[in-house]
């Protein structure tokens, strides 16, 4: 684990020096909401849970949930899912 | 959303997963590297979602190592869409037949209405239109414009002496009006002939009035030729006598000059037989070739487009078709000899003559003042003698 958390503290200050994307570098997830209505998640490891009401991901080091009215995927593959609904909180578990 | 286009041209399926935690099922598709879209979930063990039709058969692997249960529901798409067509195909075939059967009924000429006109010069009309085409049951394309009728009509048939033609949808209406020599026996108005020109009274016609002048008198414009006033000889008192309008023709010799100049050097447009035919289809601005791309293999050409219309039922469609025919030219120049020049000019000058004066007009003597042949042109300076009626009528104000 210690291991790991290093390795994370380099991969944080090289792509802080070198002003790199860090959804990238450091496998996050990108989470790009329109209003209300439209959530695009990418970099999401997998589908935990997923209801009219609420959406849960796993993604890197922890969970997304977001919670919201009247959920329906517009798209799911591998890495990427698109919500569509009434999106009412977006929510970081560990 | 471009994606959902693209699955909608080959095909899509609704899939209904049913067991507990139903939308795992896609996230297990998802690993697969299968792309699933608008999954919704109805309840806690029931989801459904839809996938391309192309995946349908690795969707039933997958499912076999897992518990949950598959059903399919409807299918949509290109594929589907024309599976249905197909079934329905008596229909759509009746349906456009239909379509092209109006637009053949709307394109025929229904009835030609002929007005104004004797039953003789009717019949000749119509006799003349059915040649030009235009007859009931004829399709309207195989016909030429209704300026170009109009122009046809007058010119095959010398008795018009006017004809309008006017397209109103299917029918063809042509008003016509005839040549007719119409006596007027209108009381001419009380009046004088007087001269509108100098020269020698040649000749004198006169069916009323006085005359004032005699044969090789010397005219000027304004003289009185022949008077209104009729009296005898030995009255003094013009005014006692009556008041006629003064009718007839006063022949006079009257003297031109003109002046010709014609180059000795003449361009020449001549058409030869050659012609190629292009074929248009135009829909408002867009003009797309259907026949012939070619350039045309002449240097020198001349164009004529002939532009036609289609109709559905009442509306004129957007689309023309414009047939272009272009034919070769020759342009050829022309030296030509004084001599021959010489000619040109004189008849030129006769024919400009002829255009000024009245139409009874004689030439009486033609002689060449001046001649120069300079700078690739010849010059004519010529003086005319003719005879020419130059009475003019001019009323007498009675004053009362």
């Amino acid at each position: 684990m210690k291991k790991n958390k290093l390795k994370e503290s380099i991969m944080r200050s090289i792509t802080q020096i070198f002003d790199l994307p860090s959804e990238v570098t450091l496998k996050l997830p990108r989470i790009t909401t329109i209003g209300t209505i439209h959530a695009y998640i990418e970099n999401h490891q997998g589908l935990i849970i997923f209801s009219s009401e609420e959406l849960l991901l796993k993604v890197h080091q922890g969970h997304v949930r977001i919670k919201g009215k009247g959920f329906v995927l517009k798209m799911m593959i591998a890495q990427d899912i698109l919500l569509e609904g009434e999106i009412s909180g977006i929510y970081y578990e560990k | 959303m471009f994606f959902i286009k693209k699955n909608w041209l080959t095909g899509y399926i609704t899939i209904v997963v049913k067991g507990a935690h139903p939308e795992l099922f896609f996230q297990i598709l998802a690993k697969h590297q299968i792309m699933s879209w608008n999954i919704i979930k109805h309840d806690k063990e029931t989801a459904c979602g839809r996938i391309k039709l192309a995946d349908v058969m690795k969707v039933r692997q997958i499912r076999r190592k897992t518990r949950y249960k598959l059903s399919f529901g409807s299918r949509k798409g290109l594929p589907f869409t024309m599976k249905q067509l197909n079934q329905k195909r008596p229909l759509i075939i009746g349906f456009l037949v239909v379509i092209i059967f109006i637009f053949m009924l709307s394109n025929l000429i229904w009835r030609v209405d002929i007005t104004g006109l004797d039953a003789e010069i009717e019949e000749k009309v119509s006799q003349q239109l059915e040649e030009y085409g235009v007859k009931t049951g004829n399709f309207q394309w195989n016909v030429t414009s209704p300026g170009n009728i109009q122009k046809q009509l007058l010119a095959d048939i010398p008795e018009l002496l006017w004809v309008g033609v006017k397209r109103t949808g299917s029918a063809y209406h042509l008003e016509g009006v005839e040549k007719t020599i119409v006596e007027k026996e209108e009381p001419t108005p009380p009046g004088h002939l007087v001269a509108t020109k100098e020269g020698v009274v040649a000749n004198l016609f006169i069916s009323k009035g006085q005359p004032m002048v005699q044969t090789n008198d010397v005219v000027y414009p304004g003289d009185i030729l022949v008077s209104g006033f009729l009296h005898s000889s030995d009255e003094e008192d013009t005014n006692s006598g009556t008041i006629v309008g003064a009718e007839g023709e006063v022949f006079a010799e009257v003297w031109y000059k003109s002046e010709v100049t014609v180059p000795m050097e003449q361009e020449l447009q001549l058409m030869k037989g050659i012609n190629e035919k292009k074929h248009y289809l135009q829909f408002k601005d867009i003009v797309l070739p259907i026949w012939n791309f070619k350039q045309p293999s002449f240097s020198e050409y001349q164009i004529e487009s002939e532009e036609k219309d289609f109709y559905f039922l009442k509306w004129k469609l957007p689309v023309t078709y414009t047939k272009k025919t272009i034919y070769q030219t020759e342009i050829t120049k022309q030296q030509m000899e004084a001599e021959q020049a010489r000619k040109i000019a004189l008849a030129q000058a006769r024919r400009e003559l002829s255009r000024t004066t009245p139409p009874k007009t004689k030439i009486i003597d033609e002689k060449v003042l001046h001649e120069s042949a300079e700078n690739g042109k010849v010059k004519l300076t010529l003086y005319y003698s003719v005879l020419e009626n130059i009475a003019t009528k001019q009323p007498i104000s009675q004053g009362d």
